[in-house]
């Protein structure tokens, strides 16, 4: 765990240029500051690959949650945590009893500064969430990273929902441009619980993202919107398995890239309806837009259907930004280059729209404005 | 205004027009008709500067300049605006935002002050009003899921607030119902004056009972084979373009 001296020294550490955030970075100015502190009900933060209890804050969610990070969750929380969750000491616990309504956002932020090299090379986080019967919240897990050390982060998560369960996860990787990231979300869905997912991924050299969703109560409903900005020559995998296991479950899944310079992005979708799974609704969509000629995309988007009463449809499209589109803007006057960076801007709006959370939405705006 | 003169142009490897020669004065109102695949739309998008309309001989000039030259927002700025007989929907970018850009950019280029977010709402609401068009429309993005007739109001709403010189109107009549026509009509006839000047291109007389043309050209095969008043339009209509065209077509 990370002494109060050691976040003494730290602050007194100023980093390179990175990611066009400030050049110095402050980290209490960082966390204090952060857009989004004074709206989350809880704020767990993780420096370096440890949990900085000094940083975080949590309110009072006495009968409603439990926020805690991992170490503290095995120690106080063992009996609720499922034997299938294996044993990494960093990373967060979050326990939604039943019919809790957490209106207000939880977020946990995970920076890693310079030192995180220094610290340990390859940073480990296991993640739980679990919302019983009918609990609602929103649950924001922001990466941030600093400097241009490259550092390799590996984090797994679950969460868990109950019948009648409603999470809304948002997510955003903004690691530093050189580390390696590799990520697993594992979601199971029971009966009518709603699972929604708002990705972005801006960040890391290396950036994977597997997600497998499981669909095993009636009439759950998982909406995966996500978004990666791809340049330099990075390279950002999207892997996706959803899991129709029963009958009368509902999956939306809408992914985009926009790639750029010689960089890569790969996206392979896969939905299994099992032979039971009849009245399935799936729709699976993924849209690329590359922006120079070395950029390149792949792009799988399956179907694997063993029932015969569903409503399934999938597609991918691979393309420059639209010319009738383009046209259309600068015969009403819009100059060339303004014309194409509103589209670019349209192509992103979009996924941006989806998240309710009005200071969340500006605040992932602003982080698209500096990495573009 | 316009001054076309031998207008020949190609799309691909095949010529659409074959030669146009057309003079249209400040205040005119000029009617262009024709059978499907005459070369109207052609003819519309060339004045633009649609990519794919490549001029391959003749001149085009816009009160003097040579507008062949110019780029497609620089048409705009100089006073062109082309009503689209199939606006296309971008989702993502707010109608108001992207029309408050474009009229700002249109404003700059001339020399004319910019207008505030407030002055421009209202200035687009009390268009809308007159168009019939819901204010609705205004947040939504560009045309997106806009009906066939919501469309071309769109169109119009934006020709009201740009107040081009030159308005080129691509088959705006287009699957629209007598409640819509007379809006758009409305619209167009609003902006009629000794400085401006209307090219119409319809398959319809109907459209020309509510825009009421000076002149009617009947375009075939891309050539104009046939020039008059709006008497000629209603010919169009009793007999048919396969009787004029044979009448004309040499």
């Amino acid at each position: 765990m990370l002494k109060k001296k050691d976040t003494q020294r730290l602050l007194k550490i100023i980093f390179n240029k990175q990611l066009g955030r400030e050049n110095n970075l402050d980290l209490n100015n960082t966390i204090l500051n952060h857009p989004l502190r004074n709206q989350a009900v809880a704020q767990l933060v993780f420096i370096d690959g440890v949990y900085a209890p000094e940083f975080s804050k949590s309110a009072n969610l006495v009968g409603l949650a439990i926020v805690a990070d991992w170490k503290t969750a095995l120690l106080d929380y063992a009996h609720l945590i499922p034997d299938s969750v294996e044993e990494v000491e960093e990373g967060f616990f979050c326990y939604l009893t039943e019919k809790a309504q957490v209106s207000q956002l939880v977020h946990f932020l995970f920076i890693c500064t310079e030192n995180a090299v220094a610290r340990n090379r390859s940073l480990k986080f296991n993640n739980l969430i679990i919302a019983k019967l009918s609990s609602n919240a929103k649950i924001f897990v922001e990466y941030l990273g600093f400097g241009e050390k490259q550092y390799e982060l590996n984090s797994t998560s679950k969460i868990y929902l109950e019948n009648n369960a409603q999470v809304s996860y948002y997510n955003l990787q903004n690691n530093n441009l050189n580390s390696i990231y590799k990520a697993t979300l594992e979601v199971k869905q029971s009966a009518a619980s709603k699972f929604s997912n708002n990705h972005f991924v801006f960040g890391s050299a290396l950036a994977e993202e597997n997600l497998n969703i499981k669909l095993q109560g009636e009439g759950a409903l998982c909406n995966l919107y996500s978004l990666s900005l791809v340049n330099g020559k990075r390279d950002s995998k999207w892997a996706l398995e959803i899991e129709h296991l029963v009958p009368k479950a509902e999956s939306h899944t809408l992914h985009k890239s926009i790639i750029t310079d010689q960089a890569h992005a790969g996206f392979r979708g896969k939905i299994k309806i099992a032979p039971q799974a009849q009245q399935s609704i799936a729709h699976l969509k993924n849209h690329n837009l590359l922006l120079s000629d070395d950029a390149s995309v792949d792009s799988a988007p399956e179907l694997e259907i063993y029932a015969d009463d569903v409503k399934c449809t999938h597609g991918s499209t691979v393309g420059c930004l639209d010319e009738k589109s383009l046209f259309y803007l600068r015969a009403r006057g819009i100059p060339d280059k303004t014309a194409k960076e509103m589209l670019l801007q349209a192509f992103m709006q979009e996924m941006l729209d989806k998240i309710e959370n009005e200071t969340l939405r500006e605040y992932v705006g602003d982080c698209i404005i500096r990495n573009t | 205004m316009l001054s076309i003169k031998n207008l020949q142009v190609n799309i691909g490897d095949k010529q659409i027009l074959h030669g146009i020669n057309l003079q249209v004065n400040p205040g005119e109102v000029h009617a262009i008709m024709g059978p499907n695949g005459s070369g109207k739309s052609t003819l519309a998008g060339t004045l633009a500067g649609r990519a794919d309309c490549e001029v391959t001989t003749g001149e085009v000039e816009l009160l003097g300049h040579d507008l062949l030259k110019m780029s497609i927002e620089d048409r705009a700025a100089q006073g062109v605006f082309l009503g689209m007989q199939n606006p296309v929907e971008i989702p993502g970018v707010n109608n108001t935002y992207f029309l408050r850009t474009a009229l700002n950019n249109i404003r700059k280029k001339n020399n004319q002050p910019e207008i505030d977010a407030f002055d421009f709402i209202n200035l687009i609401k009390e268009k809308a009003g007159f168009l019939g068009l819901d204010e609705a429309f205004l947040s939504r993005a560009v045309n997106d899921g806009f009906s066939g007739g919501e469309k071309k109001r769109n169109e119009i709403l934006q020709m009201l607030i740009l107040e081009p010189k030159l308005m080129v109107l691509d088959e705006i009549d287009s699957g629209l119902d007598v409640d819509a026509l007379q809006a758009v009509a409305a619209g167009v006839n609003s902006l009629r004056s000794s400085e401006r000047s209307v090219l119409l291109v319809t398959h319809y007389q109907r459209l020309l009972n509510y825009i009421v043309p000076d002149y009617v050209h009947i375009l075939y095969q891309g050539k104009i084979i046939a020039s008059g008043n709006k008497e000629l339009a209603l010919r169009v209509e009793k007999e048919g373009y396969a009787k004029i065209t044979k009448d004309n077509f040499q």
